[in-house]
């Protein structure tokens, strides 16, 4: 479960103080689909950076499964990133001079407690890479993919390590409505199958409506509320 | 992972590895080339200065006679080595052999004939044994002879003298070494060129019949008997004592617990290890100092490694940000850069070490074809030791992983978000 209570962040821009987030309430439960959606300069990624542990709140606590990683220091936050946080970007941010099956692999080997040995690495990375239906370009450089194929690429990385949180921050934003169209039932696939908490920020409501729970962020705060489906599980 | 990874981005990064490698590598070069130079150098000398005089070797003087030319001339109080000091001193552990050497108390004139002209000079005469030349073929019944001329060993410094003051004043040729062999020299002992004291009643014939550098720097040595007689008819006494002995070790390793006990006698010891130590003392300065001016070019490298990896964390901003937000620390970071420096001076370093190889391997076969009559074929003018060129890898890549330490740490440092913004 994710409880956000009275968050707050703010940046120092110059002189002035921007607040991007102000005293933030929010509840996500476990297996959750939940998409987040708002003008631009909203708030929205920033809540992500938060929940992702990319970032620390200015103000308040922020508790996962009743864990508050608040204060945690950059090796707690780190850890809590690899094994519980599986970040898809909109950038698809991959690392262009390693092959999508390195860049799978990556979460794993950054995994300081499983310890698995390179058979095992491999073996685990073909299973993604055929998760993603990606099997078949393994050993193709980013560059020489489509961006469906970058994006299918990039979700297979962020479940490798088996996290409760997957975090998408526009992921359709660089793809044509098709290609989209396939990544966001991909993501809703493994959402159903893994029962794991699906976070996406979107601009588009068809895709926002997908999704179990609609919160919109306006000027840092939670604005509208919809659920256009209920929990299956 | 961090191997593989950190290849991978050297690769990513191919021209600008490529010049840093090659910035590292010429330093590297340049460092092991003037040390190896210097190291051959040095035993090169070493070699010279070991096929003269062993390292076994110990000369023992009496304590006020270990003058230089000048001052003995002035010296008034001379004292000898008497024959019982001598005996007490071939018992000395470790001493294998003991010759001692006698000499005329007062600096003779030579005076030499070569083609018409006179070469006149002052020096020591010593005398010694036959087995002080037992290194050498001339025989025992020569040496021994007892009549003018008598056999003598001169210093090659004796010729050189002729070579470079007479042959050229009188437009004669020069000679070596061969030519001056059977050349007649008339001593007068007692008399001085410099001082205009003479007593000098006598003269007395000798013959050049060898070249001894070994024996005494300066000097005349004829055989002992010989140097009896002079000294008999010179100072109206018979010859009781002794100017000098050498003392040979049984390993060099014991010629400082033999000179303490020499010394402990009231003796003075000059070894050739001292000599030798203090070549060493000066090639040692001189290492130094060509390893400086390498030093200088390795900084240089060193701030090139520095900027290469500047732009490095610069231009790969986005990639630590992907790696921290998939969860790699600081430290996961700091250590991927510091493994990228090392592999970058660890190939900088060997390219730098195989081209010293190379160029050194190619500047000895020169050497040995043009020097082959000076150089002894054992002897490398380039001493590339495989162990100081693992020294040299071992320090080309600690240097990069310093110069690196910089902006590994600014990329460990990096705020995700930021990073993520570039």
């Amino acid at each position: 479960m994710i409880e956000l209570k009275n968050i707050s962040k703010s940046y120092k821009v110059g002189s002035n103080v921007l607040l991007a987030i102000k005293n933030l309430q929010l509840t996500i439960e476990d297996g959750e689909f939940v998409s987040i959606i708002g003008p631009s300069g909203s708030g929205k990624s920033t809540l992500l950076h938060l929940i992702g542990g990319l970032d620390t709140p200015s103000d308040g606590s922020l508790l996962i499964n009743h864990k508050n990683i608040s204060h945690n220091d950059d090796r707690a936050l780190s850890t809590f990133r690899n094994k519980q946080i599986g970040f898809v970007f909109q950038d698809f941010h991959l690392l262009n001079h390693l092959t999508l099956e390195e860049n799978i692999s990556l979460p794993l080997l950054l995994n300081k407690h499983l310890k698995l040995t390179p058979q095992e690495i491999k073996e685990r990375t073909k299973q993604g890479l055929i998760e993603v239906e990606l099997l078949d370009r393994a050993h193709h450089k980013p560059t020489q993919v489509s961006g469906g194929q970058k994006q299918r690429a990039a979700i297979a990385r962020a479940l490798i390590n088996h996290p409760q949180i997957i975090l998408a921050d526009e992921p359709t934003g660089n793809l044509d409505s098709t290609t989209g169209g396939k990544i966001i039932h991909l993501l809703k696939k493994i959402h159903q199958e893994r029962k794991i908490t699906l976070i996406i920020i979107t601009h588009d409501q068809s895709i926002a409506s997908h999704s179990q729970r609609i919160i919109e962020i306006k000027d840092g705060q939670i604005g509208q509320e919809t659920h256009p489906h209920k929990l299956t599980h | 992972m961090y191997f593989s990874l950190a290849l991978k981005n050297l690769n990513g990064n191919r021209v600008r590895s490529a010049i840093s490698m090659l910035a590292l590598a010429i330093g590297i070069t340049s460092l092991s080339l003037l040390t190896s130079l210097s190291s051959g150098v040095k035993n090169y000398v070493s070699s010279l200065f070991d096929a003269q005089s062993p390292l076994t070797e110990i000369v023992v003087k009496a304590q006020n006679n270990n003058f230089k030319l000048l001052q003995k001339l002035a010296s008034q109080d001379k004292k000898n080595i008497s024959p019982e000091i001598v005996d007490e001193i071939r018992k000395i552990p470790h001493v294998t052999s003991a010759i001692a050497q006698s000499a005329l108390p007062n600096i003779s004139t030579l005076q030499i004939g070569i083609l018409g002209q006179w070469l006149q000079t002052d020096s020591m005469v010593f005398g010694a044994p036959h087995e002080l030349l037992s290194d050498t073929n001339i025989s025992k019944i020569d040496w021994e002879s007892n009549q003018e001329p008598y056999p003598a060993i001169v210093s090659s410094k004796l010729l050189d003298l002729y070579n470079y003051t007479v042959a050229p004043n009188n437009n004669l040729p020069a000679l070596n070494e061969k030519n001056f062999i059977n050349t007649e020299i008339i001593i007068l002992p007692n008399k001085s060129t410099f001082f205009n004291n003479s007593t000098n009643t006598i003269s007395i014939r000798a013959k050049v019949i060898g070249f001894s550098d070994k024996v005494n720097l300066l000097g005349l040595t004829i055989s002992e008997k010989a140097l009896s007689s002079i000294y008999q008819k010179t100072m109206n006494t018979p010859l009781q004592d002794y100017y000098a002995i050498n003392l040979q070790v049984d390993d060099a390793k014991n010629v400082p617990i033999v000179k303490a006990a020499v010394e402990e006698k009231g003796l003075t010891a000059t070894s050739n290890q001292d000599i030798f130590n203090r070549i060493n003392n000066f090639f040692l300065f001189l290492n130094f100092a060509l390893s400086s001016l390498s030093f200088i070019i390795l900084i240089v490298a060193g701030f090139n490694i520095l900027n290469t990896f500047l732009a490095n964390v610069t231009e790969r901003f986005k990639d630590i940000g992907i790696l921290r937000a998939i969860g790699a620390q600081k430290s996961d970071i700091l250590k991927l850069f510091e493994i990228e420096a090392a592999l970058l001076g660890f190939f900088g370093s060997v390219l730098g070490v195989s081209i010293a190889f190379l160029l050194g391997t190619i500047g000895n076969l020169i050497t040995h074809s043009i020097l082959s009559q000076f150089i002894p074929a054992e002897i490398n003018l380039f001493n590339l030791e495989p162990l100081s060129q693992f020294g040299l890898i071992l320090f080309g890549t600690i240097l990069s992983i310093f110069f690196a330490y910089f902006p590994s740490q600014k990329a460990a440092n990096l705020d995700p978000i930021q990073a993520f913004s570039h």
